[in-house]
C-alpha cells in the first residue's frame, strides 16, 4: 500500500526570476582585466572583493559597484551591476569570455524615452580583454541564426516560460502548454488574456542573438511591447548554455511595482515544439 | 552508468545538466568541486565527495558521512528533475528515497540550517538538496549535476 505524502514547504521567495539562481562566483576576485570596446574606449575592470568592484575608463578615476558574477561554463562568467549615480539609471552587465579573451556588454538605460520613460534601451558593444602579453584578439563575439527556429521552455522554479527564436530580430513568447491549461480554472481572466495575445495577435519583441562559443549564446530580450501596451517592459539579458541546458541573467528595468529593478537569475532549459507560433505571421511589425 | 544516474537520465536517453566546475580555491587545485552556496563547495577527492564551507573559521573538508542523520524530509513528495524533459517523482523515507518508483536506500543528513544530503548506501553517489532554492546538486556515477526540485 502507497504510503502518504505531503508536499514539501514552499521554499522561501526570491525576486522574480531568481528563485533557481546557481550560487555567485568569486573567481574573479583580485582580478584586473583591461576591456578594449568597440565603442572607441579602454576600460579597467578591477574585481576588487566579492562584492565591488572598480570600473571606468582608463586613465581616469574608476568608480566602485557593488556587483554579481555568475559562471555560466569554463572560463565564461557573467558580470552585472548597477551603475549606481547614472542619469539616466543605469545598468551594466558582461559577457566575460576569458578562453577567447573576448568581451560583449549592454549597457541598458531606463528612463530616456518621454513617452515611455519605463522602456529600457540596451546598448551592445564587443570587445576584446588584452591579454598578458599585451596583444588584442581581433576577433569578436557575433550575431548568430543559429538559434532561430528552435524554441526553449526555460523554468526559473516559480515561472516558466517558452522563448520562441522566430527570426534574427525577434522573439516570440508563450508558456508551457500544460501551465496555459490550468490557468483556464485557476486565472480564467489571465487565461483569457494570453489566449488573445497569441490568438488574434502574436506577441513578439525585438531580441539579439550573440554567439559566444559553440553551445553558449546570449540573448538579449527587450520588452518594448509589452512597454507600448502596458506601460512598463524590462530588459532581459540571458547568458545560455545549451551544452548544459541551463542560462544565467538578469533582468533590468522595473517590478511588479513600479520601482527600480536590476537581479540575477538562472534557469533549467528543455527544447519545446512551438511549431504554431513559429508558422504564424507577424501581426506587429512589418517584415 | 549506475543505478541512480539511469533514473535520473531516463534511462539514460537525457543528457543531465551537468554543474559548472568551480575554481575559486587555490587549495583544491586539481580537484573537481563546484558551489552549492555562495560560500559552499562540493568537493570530489579520491572518488568520494565532501563539503567545504569557507564561512566557517578553520574550514575544512568534510565527509557528508559526518553530518547528523535526519528525518526533516520524511514522509515528504515532490518532483524533480536532472535532465531536459526528464520530471520525475520523489517521495522521501525513512531509510532513502523513492524516484520514479524505484526505491534507493540512502541516509540522509542535515548538512547546515537549509541543506540536506543524501548518501545513496553502498554508492559513492550524493545529492546535496537546497531546500532554500530547491536545487540538487549531486556527485552521481563520477559526475557533478544539477538539479531542480518543483517550487
Amino acid at each position: 500500500m502507497r504510503k502518504e505524502y505531503k508536499e514539501l514547504p514552499k521554499p522561501k521567495e526570491y525576486e522574480g526570476m531568481s528563485q533557481y539562481r546557481p550560487p555567485l562566483s568569486f573567481e574573479l576576485v583580485g582580478k584586473r582585466f583591461e576591456l578594449v570596446m568597440d565603442d572607441g574606449y579602454e576600460y579597467g575592470l578591477e574585481f576588487c572583493s566579492k562584492e565591488i568592484l572598480k570600473y571606468g575608463v582608463l586613465g581616469k578615476e574608476a568608480a566602485e559597484y557593488a556587483y554579481e558574477c555568475l559562471k555560466a561554463d569554463d572560463d565564461t562568467y557573467f558580470v552585472n551591476f548597477e551603475v549606481t549615480g547614472a542619469n539616466p539609471r543605469a545598468g551594466l552587465s558582461f559577457v566575460l569570455d576569458m578562453e577567447q579573451s573576448l568581451v560583449t556588454q549592454n549597457y541598458c538605460t531606463v528612463g530616456q524615452n518621454p513617452r515611455y520613460p519605463k522602456m529600457p534601451k540596451p546598448a551592445i558593444t564587443f570587445g576584446a580583454i588584452r591579454r598578458e602579453d599585451g596583444s588584442v584578439p581581433a576577433l569578436r563575439h557575433g550575431y548568430t541564426e543559429d538559434l532561430v527556429g528552435r524554441s526553449i521552455k526555460w523554468s526559473y522554479g516559480t515561472m516558466a516560460v517558452v522563448h520562441v527564436y522566430s527570426s534574427e530580430r525577434y522573439y516570440r513568447l508563450t508558456i508551457p502548454k500544460e501551465a496555459f491549461e490550468r490557468l483556464k480554472n485557476e486565472n480564467p481572466e489571465r487565461y483569457e488574456e494570453l489566449r488573445k495575445r497569441n490568438g488574434e495577435t502574436l506577441y513578439e519583441e525585438p531580441g539579439d542573438y550573440i554567439k559566444i562559443k559553440d553551445g553558449i549564446y546570449v540573448f538579449n530580450a527587450n520588452e518594448e511591447m509589452a512597454c507600448r501596451t502596458r506601460g512598463q517592459g524590462n530588459n532581459l539579458f540571458f547568458l545560455m548554455n545549451l551544452n548544459r541546458m541551463h542560462d544565467v541573467g538578469r533582468s533590468f528595468g522595473h517590478n511588479g511595482e513600479g520601482g527600480p529593478e536590476n537581479y540575477t537569475y538562472g534557469a533549467f532549459g528543455e527544447y519545446y515544439d512551438t511549431s504554431d507560433l513559429h508558422a504564424r505571421k507577424s501581426t506587429e511589425y512589418i517584415r | 552508468m549506475n543505478r541512480l544516474w539511469n533514473i535520473l537520465t531516463g534511462g539514460g536517453e537525457k543528457k543531465p545538466c551537468s554543474a559548472v566546475p568551480a575554481e575559486e580555491l587555490s587549495e583544491f587545485a586539481g580537484l573537481l568541486y563546484t558551489k552549492y552556496a555562495d560560500r559552499g563547495y562540493l568537493v570530489v577527492k579520491d572518488g568520494s565527495a565532501f563539503l567545504y564551507n569557507s564561512e566557517e573559521p578553520d574550514p575544512e573538508l568534510r565527509p557528508l558521512s559526518a553530518f547528523p542523520k535526519d528525518t526533516g524530509l520524511t514522509g515528504f513528495e515532490t518532483e524533480i528533475s536532472f535532465s531536459p524533459g526528464v520530471i520525475l517523482p520523489a517521495s522521501f523515507g525513512e531509510n532513502g528515497l523513492t524516484i520514479a518508483e524505484e526505491s534507493l536506500p540512502a541516509s540522509i543528513r542535515k548538512a547546515g540550517e537549509k541543506l540536506m544530503a543524501i548518501l545513496f548506501t553502498g554508492t559513492e553517489d550524493v545529492i546535496l538538496f537546497d531546500t532554500s532554492r530547491f536545487l540538487f546538486y549531486g556527485f552521481v556515477d563520477g559526475k557533478l549535476i544539477l538539479g531542480n526540485a518543483e517550487v
